[in-house]
């Protein structure tokens, strides 16, 4: 059944090199519509260059990233957020002197309509605009709980706030594919458990299809539908998480014993 | 309390009445331009004219460089080369093209601005254009060079003999207008001012003027939320560049000359202290900074001669005292909760002395600008300790500094005439005196170093001035006093 579906993002055969270490090695998977993909592996196998990769910060040496149906190399990050791909950080990155509402805007931006000048001379068409991205900020700011802390400057929020308010920032330009790079990481178990009800709920209720970078085995077992597992930049198993649990070569690079 | 949030947003964003409001405020702003113009003018002495032009010409270039340095996070040096392409292009175009029967002054003044923002604004293109490649200290020196290497370019275009299209330059010169008419006027470089801080006011209310400062928190980030952060850094040069064309283009032909001398590094550096002492990306900062900072160093011209004896004796006492204060417990014992009340009586004796000098200042040949500046300075920063929770409970330590600053003062005296008694200092120093013309950058950088010793965030830190925020800071003591009644 799934077969017959395009995928959103494609991967082939991605490959980079940094001078003489191959960082990532002929990677390919395919991520349908709606789908929570989990892409995990132990610390430096790739995992966080291979969104580099896809968000445009680096330009892989070979292979093909396809974004619903076109390719997306070297085009610059902001050109592939705009096509619809947005993403975190694994050191969380806001704008701190910035409200937390105002980071929210920021994301909503990307959909403008109006021009610098308008801005400039303050037409109500700028005003209006900025009122309407800021209404769909809140919205987006009730759905993460921080409605409440919307003028706080971001940088004086507590650590799992601040992993939320990103989130929300990305969600803020209505992407097709959000990519999160560890987004329990540095959370107790309580948030961590919280936070992947919340991804999951963006996936359940908004159909978001989601790629998800993480550490915590527990949490992507319990989550994604299917997991790609690199070890030295090269894939070594994929998989829904049952055949991942089971899979030989993964126990033995990383998870040690079956989980 | 999500609805309230939500409704402060919407409070913060919208418009109400806006052609009324637009037409109302510029209505206005044109009457006080014209009230300023044929009342007060007229009156003004050449000095004062002159104080008041460089003092909100300064505060326009704050505000532009504000907008490159400040707000969108480009550590932008060259700032003054920017100013003086401007003055440069409305020279050359006045001097060459000036008609006085083409046109009326006014129309020909703006079609001058217009050409020195246009050519102020290509030099911002190719100034952005490191930007990309470049951060902090690194762009800071590239900036930096290109406002010295326009400098030198300018002064030394003389085009020889064969000049091709008898581009000359050449350095200072006066711009050849009929004598008397004098087309730039006090009240347009107050119009300009106004109409520099509302664009970038404006910009600051808009999701795009959070985009800029979205670039100064985190480039990356702002990017992968789908900023094109090489777009809007080298349009903030742009802006920026042309703001201060502007201003070059109205100072040259207020002046009816122009020098490169006006325009060296110096302007440069007295710019990004501006910005930096209003506070970084406040636009309410770098104004008051840029009137206050070019009056300061003006009004420091009147600073009388100081004999070095003094000045060392003070020095230091000063050094002693503060390691007496510092190894000896006095800090402590001075510092004590227990007095307190002392410190504050001490401050506000302080105060009054201040009031006393600044009703003095009235009585002295000094210009007029100095003593309304003086006066509002004094005014707000009395108002300020009176009124802000928060500096008020500054006034302590105001106090406190006010004993130490008078204890080395008192103990220096003495100690200036033993100096003079001691053979070998006089063989030294002889009787050596510090001229005010120079002493007056020492008192200068004695003054910004303070301030950013006691508040590095700059005046104003990120804030800005809003109405509502002075009417919060002035209306919650009568709120303290109805709760506890």
């Amino acid at each position: 059944m799934k077969e017959t579906q395009t995928p959103i993002l494609s991967i082939e055969n991605l490959t980079i090199r940094f001078g003489g270490l191959v960082a990532v090695n002929d990677v390919s998977f395919d991520i349908l519509p709606s789908e929570l993909f989990g892409l995990i592996g132990p610390n430096g196998a790739g995992k966080t260059t291979c969104f580099n990769m896809i968000t445009g910060v680096y330009r892989p040496t070979a292979g093909e990233i396809r974004f619903q149906g076109s390719s997306i190399i070297g085009l610059r990050p902001s050109l592939i957020a705009a096509r619809g791909i947005a993403r975190t950080f694994q050191n969380i990155r806001l704008f701190g002197a910035l409200s937390v509402l105002e980071n929210v805007i920021v994301g909503g931006f990307l959909r403008r309509k109006t021009t610098l000048f308008e801005s400039m001379t303050l037409l109500p068409s700028a005003i209006k605009e900025t009122s309407q991205f800021a209404s769909a900020a809140m919205a987006l700011l009730e759905m993460f709980d921080l409605a409440d802390l919307a003028d706080t400057r971001s940088a004086d929020l507590p650590y799992g706030k601040q992993r939320r308010l990103e989130i929300a920032r990305a969600m803020a330009t209505s992407p097709r594919l959000l990519l999160l790079d560890e987004p329990a990481a540095g959370m107790n178990p309580q948030e961590s458990e919280e936070l992947m009800r919340d991804i999951k709920r963006l996936r359940d209720e908004f159909g978001q299809t989601i790629l998800l970078i993480e550490h915590d085995m527990k949490v992507v077992m319990g989550v994604c539908e299917k997991i790609v597992v690199l070890d030295y930049g090269a894939e070594i198993a994929q998989g829904p998480p049952e055949k991942i649990r089971n899979d030989p070569k993964v126990i033995e690079a990383y998870l040690g014993e079956p989980v | 309390m999500p609805l309230e949030a939500a409704a402060l947003t919407h409070q913060r964003f919208s418009s109400g009445k806006f052609w009324l409001v637009r037409i109302v405020s510029i209505a206005l702003l044109v009457g006080i331009a014209c009230l300023f113009q044929f009342a007060a003018v007229p009156h003004m002495g050449i000095y004062d004219k002159r104080l008041l032009i460089s003092a909100m010409t300064f505060a326009s270039l704050a505000v532009s460089l504000n907008l490159i340095n400040g707000v969108t996070g480009q550590f932008s040096m060259g700032h003054a080369g920017f100013y003086m392409i401007g003055a440069y292009t409305g020279a050359k175009l006045t001097t060459t093209f000036y008609d006085r029967h083409l046109m009326p002054d006014y129309a020909w003044l703006l079609a001058v601005i217009c050409g020195g923002a246009v050519m102020s604004a290509f030099a911002g293109f190719i100034v952005g254009l490191p930007s990309l490649r470049l951060r902090g200290d690194y762009l800071a020196i590239v900036t930096l060079g290109f406002g010295e290497i326009l400098r030198v370019v300018v002064n030394n275009q003389d085009g020889g003999d064969k000049s091709l299209f008898g581009l000359n330059l050449g350095g200072s010169y006066a711009l050849d207008m009929p004598r008397g008419s004098r087309i730039s006027e006090l009240a347009y470089i107050f119009v300009f001012l106004v109409i520099t801080i509302a664009i970038c006011r404006n910009l600051l209310k808009t999701a795009h003027g959070l985009a800029f400062l979205s670039i100064r928190e985190d480039e990356t980030a702002a990017e992968a939320t789908g900023i094109n952060t090489t777009k809007f850094k080298v349009t903030a040069f742009v802006i920026g560049a042309a703001l201060a064309g502007i201003a070059g283009v109205l100072m040259a032909h207020y002046n009816g000359s122009v020098t490169p001398n006006d325009y060296t590094m110096d302007v440069s550096f007295l710019l990004v202290t501006m910005v930096v002492m209003g506070g970084t990306g406040s636009i309410t900062g770098a104004a008051l900074a840029g009137i206050s900072l070019k009056l300061l160093e003006e009004s420091l011209r009147s600073v009388p001669d100081i004999p070095a004896v003094n000045l060392w004796a003070a020095v230091v006492v000063a050094i002693l005292f503060a390691a007496v204060l510092k190894r000896g417990g006095l800090g402590r014992v001075l510092n004590a909760p227990a007095l307190a009340v002392v410190r504050i009586v001490i401050a506000e004796l302080t105060l009054l002395l201040i009031a006393y000098m600044v009703f003095k200042l009235w009585h002295t040949q000094m210009s007029i600008v100095f003593k309304v500046a003086a006066s509002l300075v004094f005014l707000g920063c009395a108002a300020a300790f009176h009124a802000r929770d928060n500096v008020r409970k500054a006034l302590p330590t105001f106090g406190y500094l006010v004993t130490c600053v008078a204890v080395v003062l008192l103990i220096s005296i003495p100690l200036a005439s033993a100096f003079h008694k001691l053979p070998l200092l006089q063989k030294l120093i002889g009787d050596t005196t510090y001229k005010a013309t120079d002493v007056r950058w020492a008192f200068f950088a004695t003054a910004l170093v303070i301030t950013m010793l006691v508040r590095s965030q700059g005046l104003f830190g990120h804030h800005e001035f809003s109405w509502s925020f002075l009417g919060r800071s002035f209306g919650k003591r009568s709120e303290t006093v109805e709760a506890s009644a």
